[in-house]
């Protein structure tokens, strides 16, 4: 399924790391922020790029959950993990923004690669041009599939399918039921079949 | 936006955890055996896991450098001081000998040092953080010397501890010209206040004399009045005697 986003896995012992960190950046020693701004980064930036659907608008969320995380850093409280308090950060920055854009983050899609980049920056990798024509087609289905879907299932899916999230992880991250992270999931996941079905057809 | 199909089976949730294998192994087995004889739970079982492969050809292959700028205030640099600064040097009291102790630790260390318009700038070998940057921090530029030798180490060293004098001095004097100011502004308000306790203590006083003369004047009426009313009296039963 997708590539894996998480450079350390998610266990007590990473916890430990992550609030002895957050006490050495109370304490006044900044540079133990950006050990876990470079432990989280990835994890953080794949959910916003997968909720906005812009390279630009990701990393502008990214930076600004970040920059939350930091100055709200002292009310942090230590039963919740950091990876879920700094997820419902990113998830608030990317609500912020989407409301703003009243839901829609308006681009040409045309305009843009895969990953949300404006077209005019030369691509390196070693792929030949039909077949990266064909992912950036596949993608960019996806991409709009996802961006129709209302947030509050976009979310479900980003973290499910992306961010390799256990039902349990979900559900602390948004303060609901684990059921009700089931339910939005599975109608999620029914949108996603009919819009993919349905910009498939329209290509 | 309606499925084609509905599926009215009251098993969505327990499709979704067998779709991302979360079943305990009692559910799994459950649910397999469902499978087989549930059609619409079948073909949604496929269909989503579809779906799942398209969302997976969404790769992110990199991931841009977040640098997070955060603001350091004069306390944290406080705190990195005494953090790094040995043991037995924070027993040692002085300013200038903390000053030139610093320095010594920063040259031999390698830690950046800059100097700029203000003065020595010892930077802690941590950017001095600004704002929020992507990619590149935005830092002021001050000219930095990254290796001292001995002669300009120790120059730097004098300098430090001339401008830390310099700087005692001048706050010695201010803290001398604001404890006049409040050393005068207390005598005013002692003598303010001794004033008003005389002013009560007169006005108690008085009060008392007053008390003591109303006290004096209506006891002498009350002694007139009973005297003159015997008097009276007595005069009286003398004319009916006679």
């Amino acid at each position: 399924m997708a590539e894996s986003v998480r450079q350390f896995p998610n266990t007590e012992a990473t916890e430990a790391s992550d609030n002895h960190l957050i006490a050495r950046t109370l304490a006044g020693e900044t540079e133990a922020f950006s050990i876990l701004v470079r432990r989280w980064e990835r994890p953080i930036y794949s959910l916003t790029l997968r909720m906005l659907g812009r390279d630009e608008d990701a990393r502008d969320a990214c930076q600004e959950a970040f920059l939350a995380a930091f100055r709200n850093l002292s009310k942090f409280r230590g039963d919740a993990k950091f990876s879920s308090w700094m997820y419902r950060i990113a998830l608030n920055a990317c609500h912020t923004r989407l409301r703003s854009s009243n839901g829609l983050v308006s681009y040409s899609l045309d305009a843009e690669d895969e990953h949300g980049h404006r077209r005019d920056v030369a691509d390196t990798k070693l792929e030949s041009l039909p077949d990266q024509l064909q992912r950036t087609e596949q993608t960019q289905i996806i991409r709009r599939a996802l961006q129709a879907l209302p947030p509050e299932m976009r979310q479900v899916i980003v973290m499910k399918e992306y961010e390799e999230m256990t039902f349990a992880e979900i559900a602390d991250v948004l303060g609901l039921p684990t059921s009700t992270v089931k339910s939005r999931l599975y109608t999620g996941l029914q949108q996603m079949r009919l819009r993919l079905n349905h910009l498939r057809e329209a290509v | 936006m309606k499925p084609e199909v509905e599926n009215n089976c009251g098993k969505k949730e327990l499709l979704v955890t067998y779709l991302y294998n979360e079943t305990s192994q009692p559910e799994q087995a459950e649910f397999e055996r469902h499978l087989t004889s549930c059609a619409s739970c079948h073909n949604e079982w496929q269909a989503f896991q579809g779906v799942r492969e398209e969302l997976s050809t969404w790769q992110m292959p990199f991931v841009p450098h977040i640098e997070v700028v955060t603001p350091r205030t004069a306390m944290d640099a406080l705190r990195e001081f005494v953090r790094l600064v040995p043991g037995w040097l924070k027993l040692t009291s002085g300013l200038a000998t903390a000053a030139a102790a610093a320095l010594i630790v920063f040259a031999l260390t390698g830690t950046r040092i800059s100097v700029d318009k203000g003065g020595i700038d010892a930077k802690f070998g941590v950017k001095e953080i600004t704002q929020v940057t992507s990619g590149t921090a935005t830092t002021a530029t001050p000219i930095t010397v990254n290796s001292l030798s001995r002669a300009e180490a120790e120059q730097m060293i004098q300098a430090a501890v001339a401008q830390a004098q310099a700087q005692a001095q001048q706050q010695t004097q201010v803290q001398l010209a604001s404890l006049e100011t409040k050393l005068n502004a207390a005598h005013q308000t002692q003598l303010q206040t001794a004033t008003a306790r005389m002013r009560q203590e007169q006005q108690r006083k008085l009060q008392v004399e007053m008390a003591k003369f109303d006290n004096g004047t209506r006891q002498t009426l009350t002694e007139w009045l009973l005297t003159a009313t015997e008097a009276s009296q007595e005069a009286t039963s003398n004319e009916k005697n006679n």
